[in-house]
């Protein structure tokens, strides 16, 4: 293979590692279905994120459909409610959020992000805040301990050495004809 | 419109990483292709950069658009989700012969030296001309596509993130295996004649038909997460799965076909004319035209505004009055809540973060524009600057005892949570500089005292743009030294630097006063790669000596970050709360004092003696070690910068509605608004922040970590004669970089005390 064809297969590499590294970046949706229930004449699905939930920041999404034709609703206002189960009585409030559709990437749903401070079992209540049709349904959910550091901050951690390794192998391969003459240069058959 | 509908269309995921990264390679490829498409017309018509474009739009269209929200509902729209990233985006990509115009899209310096080496690294080529061959390209495609249509893997992506982007990314990567290897895009070695690209297509194709048919024509559902998430449609999970099998089927095959008929046709092709449009063009041919210059002050609008003394003087003026303004309100405000001051906000919420980033998109932006200028000029009216600098205080010296007391100070008397003190601290600058440049001469105040300018001069190592002679020789030519010594009405360098022997911004104020003296108009602003003069040996004034006062100043202005922002976490506050009681009756400043003289003193002039000496040692090297710290030192700065943005982009972001409310309080206080309007309590001062602002702080501080690494060894290759003795040389630097970078990543990760915030 001429250096030539080979360089320019090489070149191919640059980018397909660019549009591996950007497909990397891109999101997905991320949420998952936790639930789904029915509340006022409305059938509530109800997604989060991080999938399984954890302590700490979760978003919660609700999607509303009309129980009578099956249609996607925008307009009913919706209320959370979160309780950690077996707290002691009154010792925790429970957590509130209003998930709004502005929030949400998916404009069909509303999103709401609540930090939850502990894992453990927690009782979730869906409300619809519809005056006229109002109604709510409840679940429980098991939640995870939070993530760990590294699990979570794993993608900035990793560019340093990941940076440091390329530049450490683009010297190597800078220096290495470098260090070879070098060496030719002392070796007794390039001496003769 | 239906407003379901209207919702859907409006559901776009917006990813600024994604999007401006596929536009920088949009840019990169046109710029490529204009030079291209003028020296090989018949090479690069003009349908294949609308190809190329294609692609890349495919890809947005794919990733970013409702498509990605609704994938997740319906299993159809998935499906053409990944026929956008496997079958339309990759093809088209190629087709544009993306490979040399990316080359020659980016800048000379980063294709030659930063990206040749791994092309000529022949490990590389190997392994690049087996993945491109048509058997491991069509068996990576097919595997990727049953691997991810695997119920477990197809479910956990879409209930994992992580698991979603891996799954686009093996799809791309591997669909850009397969189309390589059926389109073969110039200059890349065939595998083989046109025929066996069919073939690959043809077993392809029937591959397609097998595994769509098996969507097409199921009685169950394969993917439980359709029969759990809600129908929006009424369509029911099953139909779905059907109607998506039929659609791929179809879809997939027809770029197939497309490319099997255009596969056909050059087989028919008569050798001439394959000849004509392939022939390989000669070397001389594809040289890069020279390229323009690359003066900033060259640019029509930006290079007219950079050289106008009236916009720089007028910038000057209103850094001025905003200074005035911080005083008064420092000393005349209310001094608590600190956030509701201008005093409390525009110094260190605004202001520092601001420095900063000028520093790094721009270079010493605040020294261009500094208020302090026309006190300057001001006091040498007046006083007549009778007096020569002392001797014994030129160097660095004496900004590095001042800075050291500006840090100091900041701790000791809550700087950031008093606009009182603040005011002062300005005051006595302005005081200080109005004495030193009165009675000594110009530029005095700048290269020796001004704490603020060191901060910039280090750190401006760092800046993309760089004040540089544009010719070498025209400036061998000169006997004027214009730059240096000024002429009528255009003064020289304030701090004495001579143009055509400075390298890097160490002492450049970014004044362009050389630029209007040089009678040869042959000084520019001139882009630079980040950090390529730190280290170097070249001193541009005999004064600086040994350089150990640049060292020295270095270190303290890298170790003083990471200490400045360590002692905002909760943890050091209640380690230092924690001391002070043990202590009982000590005072508090007493206890800063000390911890402040060991870390910022002690501890840094230890950590470069260790690192200097080990890598003398080990590298048996014959410089001296004093020598030696000077010369490797400022390898610590990008690290230290980074931990700066890290910290003050921390204030700016999560603090940058606190100039709202107090403008408004000031607005009120001198009757210009009505108090109604102002009487509100901001409930949450508050701007953004997270856990991606906890990411982007890591990011920084890792390309800060990279470029002192790289530094460090430049500057050892500079020191020592082999690369392995560079490699021991410049090792306990890299470690003190890397043990920085740690810090640094373990105090961005503690929760932070909001000091000078308004919170309720």
């Amino acid at each position: 293979m001429s250096p030539g064809r080979c360089r320019a297969g090489a070149r191919g590499v640059g980018l397909v590692c660019a549009l591996l590294a950007w497909a990397g970046a891109a999101r997905a949706d991320g949420q998952a279905l936790v639930t789904r229930g029915t509340a006022g004449g409305y059938e509530l699905t109800v997604l989060a994120s991080p999938a399984p939930v954890r302590a700490g920041f979760v978003e919660w999404s609700v999607l509303v459909r009309d129980l009578a034709d099956g249609s996607v609703r925008l307009d009913v206002p919706i209320g959370l409610t979160l309780r950690r189960v077996g707290d002691p009585a009154g010792s925790d409030s429970p957590l509130r959020a209003q998930p709004i559709r502005a929030a949400s990437t998916n404009r069909l749903l509303s999103t709401a992000a609540v930090e939850l401070p502990a894992a453990g079992r927690w009782r979730i209540a869906a409300r619809v805040l519809d005056a006229a049709s109002g109604g709510a349904f409840e679940f429980e959910i098991e939640v995870a301990p939070a993530a760990g550091v590294v699990s979570e901050h794993w993608r900035a951690l990793a560019v340093a050495p990941l940076a440091v390794g390329c530049f450490a192998l683009h010297q190597w391969l800078v220096y290495r004809p470098r260090v070879r003459r070098e060496r030719a240069g002392r070796s007794p058959v390039a001496g003769r | 419109m239906d407003p379901v509908a209207a919702a859907l269309l409006a559901s776009w995921s917006f990813e600024p990483g994604l999007v401006v990264a596929l536009l920088l390679v949009a840019i990169v490829y046109l710029r490529g292709f204009r030079v291209l498409r003028a020296q090989l017309p018949a090479r690069f018509p003009g349908w294949r950069r609308g190809a190329f474009l294609a692609g890349v739009a495919a890809l947005l269209l794919a990733l970013v658009s409702p498509l990605d929200v609704l994938a997740d509902l319906l299993l159809q729209v998935h499906m053409v989700q990944h026929w956008l990233l496997m079958m339309v985006a990759p093809p088209l990509l190629w087709l544009g012969a993306p490979a040399v115009p990316l080359l020659r899209g980016l800048p000379r310096g980063w294709l030659r030296r930063g990206v040749g080496p791994f092309l000529a690294w022949p490990a590389l080529r190997r392994v690049l001309h087996r993945v491109t061959s048509p058997v491991f390209a069509g068996l990576a495609w097919a595997l990727t596509t049953l691997v991810w249509h695997w119920p477990p893997a197809y479910q956990a992506a879409l209930r994992s993130r992580l698991w979603h982007d891996l799954e686009h990314a093996s799809f791309i990567a591997a669909s850009l295996l397969f189309w390589h290897a059926v389109i073969a895009p110039w200059p890349a070695q065939r595998h083989g004649g046109a025929s066996g690209r069919v073939i690959l297509l043809g077993l392809a194709a029937l591959f397609n038909s097998v595994f769509s048919a098996v969507f097409t024509f199921s009685t169950r559902v394969f993917y439980p997460v359709y029969l759990e998430a809600p129908r929006p449609w009424g369509i029911d999970a099953l139909t779905d799965q059907n109607a998506a099998g039929a659609l791929i089927w179809v879809a997939t095959s027809l770029p197939m076909l497309v490319a099997a008929v255009w596969l056909i046709v050059s087989l028919l092709e008569s050798p001439g004319m394959r000849r004509r449009a392939g022939g390989r063009p000669p070397v001389a041919r594809l040289r890069r035209p020279r390229s323009r210059s690359r003066d900033a002050l060259a640019l029509p609008v930006v290079g007219r505004s950079l050289r106008s003394l009236t916009l720089r003087r007028a910038m000057q003026w209103s850094l001025l009055v905003l200074a005035a303004v911080i005083v008064a309100d420092g000393l005349l405000g209310p001094q608590q809540p600190s956030a509701l001051n201008l005093a409390g906000v525009l110094p260190w919420t605004y202001w520092r973060g601001l420095v900063v980033i000028g520093l790094l998109v721009l270079g010493n932006v605040f020294c261009a524009v500094c208020p302090f200028t026309l006190p300057r000029r001001l006091a040498a009216r007046l006083l007549g600057r009778p007096f020569v600098w002392p001797a014994a205080l030129r160097g660095k010296w004496l900004a590095v005892a001042l800075f050291a007391l500006y840090l100091w100070s900041y701790e000791s008397f809550a700087l950031w949570d008093s606009p009182w003190w603040t005011a002062w601290v300005v005051v006595g600058y302005f005081a200080t500089c109005f004495a030193v440049e009165g009675l000594f001469p110009r530029g005095s105040f700048c290269r020796h005292v001004c704490p603020i300018g060191q901060f910039q001069f280090v750190h401006a190592g760092v800046s993309p743009l760089e004040v540089r002679v544009l010719d070498v020789d025209t400036c061998s030519r000169c006997s004027s030294h214009d730059c240096l010594r000024g002429k009528e009405r255009s003064p020289g360098c304030p701090t004495g630097l001579f143009v055509p022997a400075k390298e890097g911004n160490l002492d450049c104020t970014f004044c362009l006063d050389c630029v209007r003296a040089c009678p040869h108009e042959n000084i520019g602003l001139v882009a630079a790669a980040p950090a390529a003069a730190l280290g170097r040996g070249r001193s541009p004034r005999p004064e600086r000596g040994s350089g150990l006062d640049v060292a020295a100043l270095v270190l303290l202005l890298c170790f003083g970050a990471f200490v400045n922002a360590a002692a905002m976490t909760a943890p050091i506050e209640s380690w230092q709360r924690a001391w002070a009681s043990r202590l009982g009756a000590t005072p508090w400043f007493a206890i800063v004092s000390t911890g402040f003289a060991v870390v910022l003193l002690i501890v840094p002039a230890l950590a470069a003696a260790v690192c200097a000496g080990l890598g003398a040692g080990w590298a048996r090297s014959t410089v001296p070690v004093r020598q030696l710290a000077a010369r490797l030192a400022p390898s610590l700065v990008p690290t230290g910068l980074a931990m700066w943005l890290a910290h003050f982009g921390f204030h700016l972001l999560t603090g940058i509605g606190t100039l709202g409310p107090a403008s408004e309080r000031v607005a009120v206080s001198l009757g210009l608004a009505a108090s109604a309007a102002a009487s509100a309590e901001p409930s949450m001062v508050m701007g953004l922040g997270g856990q991606a602002l906890a990411g982007a702080q890591i990011v920084t501080l890792g390309v800060g970590l990279v470029l002192s690494v790289a530094v460090a060894w430049r500057s050892a290759r500079e020191l020592v004669p082999t690369a392995r003795s560079a490699v021991r040389l410049a090792a306990p630097w890299c470690v003190l970089c890397a043990a920085l970078y740690a810090a640094g990543v373990w105090i961005v990760l503690q929760p932070m005390a909001l000091r000078g915030m308004v919170m309720t």
